[in-house]
């Protein structure tokens, strides 16, 4: 009666594989089926399912022998990214004070180059006054002097 | 590490393998062609947190490194199925030849069907992958895939079960 069950659980199960309609799940139930049981299902029939079910691809693994250990490794150098970020880090600190240095240095110079100037003018301009003031000193003292003859 | 333990091109790498040597019938192809997607997939190893599915996305790079070296080769490198099998037998990958014995009897019956649906039936029934999986891995769609694999089982029944 058990057997009729399942029989008739399976035969409903094939039919829908043969038509594309099983999902993973019901395929992993026919291969244990036909694992565990050796019902009256048509010998070519189960020939195929037998062969799934044994097929266990897990078992095949892979050997890449010093492949890992010599060209993989030598051609990927695996880099920090901690290591990368501080070397980069150390790159940006190092032109930023550069261009800080640099900067103040134009701009200090620049504000001699107006100190200066304004020191000059005002110089001139005294040197100015003081020539007025010596011309007039002149022109009052010749003044004097003609007005006695 | 490249090859620590958590590794994700390390915990599939098997499964690459297996799907290489589904593609080429071959060992040492497939493990030539396994060791290019390495380091293929190592060059672009930042970008793999982008994959939702990394497994499939490194499974698409062998089918596209096997089309390539078969574009650079030719049929050259396309060793006939009763070769391999000769072949196979001394691998010493392969040590169990129960399961070589089993992956020959498989190739056999899918040899007659197109290569796409091959490997999609490969995909399906050997390595037990969703739809969506498996059209993933082989860029086309899911309806694709389902048609595939009812062409393909509607084949093997007739081949097979209908003489």
């Amino acid at each position: 009666m058990r057997n009729k069950r399942k029989f008739k659980d399976i035969t409903i199960l094939l039919s829908k594989y043969w038509n594309g309609l099983t999902s993973v799940q019901d395929e992993k139930k026919i291969k244990i089926f036909f694992r565990e049981n050796n019902l009256d299902i048509p010998q070519q029939e189960s020939e195929w399912f037998k062969l799934l079910s044994e097929y266990h691809p897990e078992s095949i693994i892979v050997d890449l022998g010093d492949f890992e250990t010599s060209e993989v490794k030598n051609k990927f150098k695996h880099i920090n990214p901690i290591v990368f970020i501080k070397y980069a880090a150390v790159i940006v600190l190092v032109i930023s004070i550069w261009f800080g240095y640099s900067y103040n240095k134009k701009r200090n110079e620049e504000k001699n180059v107006v100190v200066l100037r304004q020191k000059v003018e005002t110089d001139l301009l005294f040197i100015s006054q003081s020539l007025n003031d010596g011309m007039k000193n002149l022109e009052s003292a010749q003044d004097g002097i003609f007005d006695n003859h | 590490m490249l090859f620590d333990k958590n590794n994700k091109l390390l915990k599939c790498q098997n499964k690459l393998y297996r799907f290489a040597l589904s593609l080429t019938n071959d060992a040492n192809d497939a493990k030539d062609i396994l060791q290019e997607t390495i380091l293929k997939l190592l060059e672009k190893r930042n970008e793999w947190n982008r994959f939702d599915n990394f497994e499939a996305y490194a499974m698409r790079s062998v089918r596209n490194t096997y089309l390539n070296d078969r574009k650079k080769w030719g049929n050259a490198r396309v060793i006939p199925i009763d070769v391999s099998l000769e072949f196979e037998e001394e691998n010493e990958i392969e040590k169990k030849m129960n399961i070589s014995d089993l992956r020959n009897d498989f190739n056999r019956i899918i040899a007659k069907l197109p290569e796409i649906q091959k490997q999609v039936l490969y995909l399906r029934e050997i390595e037990e992958m969703e739809y969506k999986a498996i059209s993933d891995v082989l860029s086309i769609s899911e309806t694709q895939v389902k048609v595939y694999i009812f062409r393909g089982r509607q084949f093997i029944k007739k081949q097979r079960y209908e003489k």
